[in-house]
This record gives C-alpha cells, sequence and structure tokens, in this order.
C-alpha cells in the first residue's frame, strides 16, 4: 500500500518525513504541549518516518 | 569508464566546493545555532536550548502577525503580477507602432537596484513634494503613508508590481513565443473565439512556464527586504515588517541569535515546503504536455 498518490524515490520520502515531523513539532509544542509531553510526537513522528521511508 | 568518473568529479568539484561553503555550511550553522539561547553581547556564556527557541517562535505575536503580513504580500504580489504580466505579454505579441520602445521602457526596472527603486520611490511618495501625494490630494484623498498603515502597505505592494511585473511579462513573452502554431490553427478551423482560444490553447500550453515564474516570484516576494526597508523600514508601527525586516530587527536590535536562527530556519522550511510542491506541480504539468 502506497502513502502518496504520485511516484516517489527514497529522497522524496525522506524529505516528506523530516518536513512532516518538523511540522508536527511545531504543532504539538504550540497546541498540545500543554496535556502531552513533546517525546510522543517525536516517537510518534519517528514511527511515521520509518513507515513512510519503507512503504512510500 | 573510472577514469571518465574521476574527470567529471575533478570538473564539478570547485563549484560542489563553493556551494557548499556558501551554501550548506551556514545552514548547518543555522541548525545548530536554533538548538541555543545566544546573544553575542550577553555576559553568559551559549546555553544549549533545545526545542526552546521554537517553542518561543510559536507563541511570538510579532513573528506571527509579520508571517501573516509577508504571506499577505506574497498572495496579493502574485496574485496580481501573474495576471497583469500575462495580459501585456499577450498586448505585446500584438504588431503596433512604438513596439520596439515600449518593450524597452518596461523593462527598465529590472535593470535597477532595489536599494535604489526604494530610495526613488521615496521621493515619490514624500507627502510634500511627491507626485503621488499631490495627485491624489487633487482627487480629495490624503496620502501619507508615514502615517497610515494601510497606505504603506499597498505602496509596498505598488512598488512590487512596478518592480517585477517586467520580469513576468518578459517570461511569458518568452514562454508565448516559443508556443506552436498548429493548435492554433487546428482552434482556428474549428471555429473558435479569441477568448476560447486564449483560454483552451494559450493557457494550458503555457502552464509549465506560468507555475515557474510563480515559482520564482514566491520566493523573491517572500524575502522581500530592500524596497520596504527603504521605504518604511516596516513601519508605520508594524505595517509592513515583512518576516525579514521583522528578523534583521530582530538581529540588530536585540542580538538574539539562537532565536534568530530558529525563525530563519522556520521560514527555510516553509520556502523549501511551498517550492516543492510547486516543483511537483511544474513536472506533473510538463509530463501531461
Amino acid at each position: 500500500m502506497r502513502i502518496f498518490p504520485f511516484k516517489t524515490n527514497l529522497w522524496d520520502r525522506f524529505f516528506f518525513g523530516i518536513s512532516i515531523m518538523f511540522a508536527l513539532h511545531l504543532f504539538w509544542v504550540r497546541f498540545v504541549e500543554a496535556y502531552v509531553p513533546l517525546y510522543v510526537a517525536t516517537a510518534g513522528s519517528l514511527v511515521f518516518l520509518a513507515v513512510l521511508v519503507i512503504t512510500g | 569508464m573510472k577514469e571518465d568518473k574521476k574527470q567529471v568529479w575533478g570538473l564539478i568539484a570547485p563549484a560542489l566546493f563553493i556551494m557548499i561553503l556558501i551554501g550548506v555550511i551556514p545552514v548547518l550553522y543555522i541548525i545548530y545555532l536554533s538548538a541555543f539561547k545566544y546573544n553575542v553581547f550577553a555576559k553568559v556564556p551559549m546555553r544549549y536550548a533545545g526545542f526552546d527557541n521554537f517553542r518561543k517562535l510559536v507563541f511570538d505575536p510579532d513573528f506571527l502577525k509579520s508571517l501573516r503580513l509577508g504571506l499577505t504580500f506574497v498572495a496579493l504580489c502574485c496574485g496580481i503580477e501573474l495576471p497583469l504580466g500575462l495580459f501585456i505579454a499577450n498586448l505585446l505579441t500584438l504588431n503596433f507602432k512604438g513596439k520596439g520602445i515600449f518593450r524597452t521602457i518596461l523593462t527598465l526596472p529590472l535593470a535597477m537596484a532595489p536599494i535604489t527603486i526604494g530610495s526613488m520611490w521615496v521621493l515619490i511618495t514624500n507627502p510634500d513634494f511627491g507626485p503621488v501625494p499631490f495627485l491624489f490630494r487633487k482627487i480629495g484623498i490624503e496620502y501619507n503613508m508615514g502615517i497610515s498603515a494601510n497606505q504603506a502597505f499597498f505602496t509596498t505592494i505598488l512598488v512590487d508590481l512596478w518592480h517585477w511585473t517586467p520580469f513576468v511579462v518578459l517570461t511569458f513573452m518568452a514562454g508565448l513565443s516559443s508556443l506552436p502554431n498548429q493548435p492554433y490553427e487546428a482552434a482556428l478551423v474549428d471555429g473558435a473565439t479569441r477568448w476560447q482560444t486564449f483560454r483552451y490553447v494559450t493557457i494550458p500550453l503555457l502552464k509549465p512556464v506560468i507555475l515557474t515564474t510563480l515559482f520564482i516570484r514566491i520566493m523573491d516576494t517572500f524575502r522581500v527586504f530592500d524596497e520596504v526597508w527603504m521605504l518604511t523600514s516596516g513601519g508605520p508601527g508594524t505595517a509592513t515588517r515583512y518576516v525579514s525586516i521583522h528578523l534583521v530587527r530582530l538581529v540588530l536590535q536585540s542580538m538574539e541569535y539562537g532565536y534568530s536562527s530558529a525563525m530563519s530556519l522556520f521560514l527555510l522550511y516553509l520556502t523549501i515546503i511551498i517550492c516543492f510542491f510547486l516543483l511537483t506541480f511544474i513536472s506533473s504539468s510538463r509530463e501531461a504536455a
């Protein structure tokens, strides 16, 4: 199963993963950190990055 | 084969070295600095701050306001420049007397440095002797961008349009002149009107050029500095304090290098994301064409 609707290579997926990771961290800090610590976002986004890079 | 590879690396090595020196190393240094609390003139030494600078960034009302202003500026400038440039480029495909002179005059702003344009427009919009306030006064409007936030904002947009629309015109003219004749002949045979030909033939064929120009203009308007700095310095108040101006003021006034690095990194991130999506669109539209 592919996540992106278009063709991507390893670099594209890594780039997307890092970008989403950064955006998620900023979102977390702004809205969620008061309730859930930032480490949760880091762990979640690292898992997401791995899935993204492997499955594309 | 191995010799060829060696030669290729040897040939690109100088350019690669310069690129790494002036492109990659500063970015890496900014990434490093963004994780520290660092004030050059402070007595306290550089201190590790982790994600604190970004934490401060997302809650900073001044930065969020300047970001909103910057994005509005980008949307308005690109939203006006592209249709206007396309319109003028289409007009310039027609044959009329004085076309060459008009084209030369049109490209003159491009030859001028942005800082010169800023100083020139300071004189043009001077409320005491500038022609713009004088003409506005004739129609009953008091024009003084030193005290009116809206007037200052729209003046910066006007200056950007004046400076960069010729660039859009030039790229569109180059694009229009490279279009094939066959689709136009087919449209003529099918009895298409001029508008239909423009809408269904010219625009789709010109799509890669339009997207490339949009890509360049978004990057340029997002980091606009010189003209606005000369014209208003971000004022009155914070009416024209776009992101790059906010950043420079922050660095010059508070000397908070760590926080400023986090801010520049965020701006770089935004620019890269916007450009990446545009480039994906451009390549997909090129493949479709």
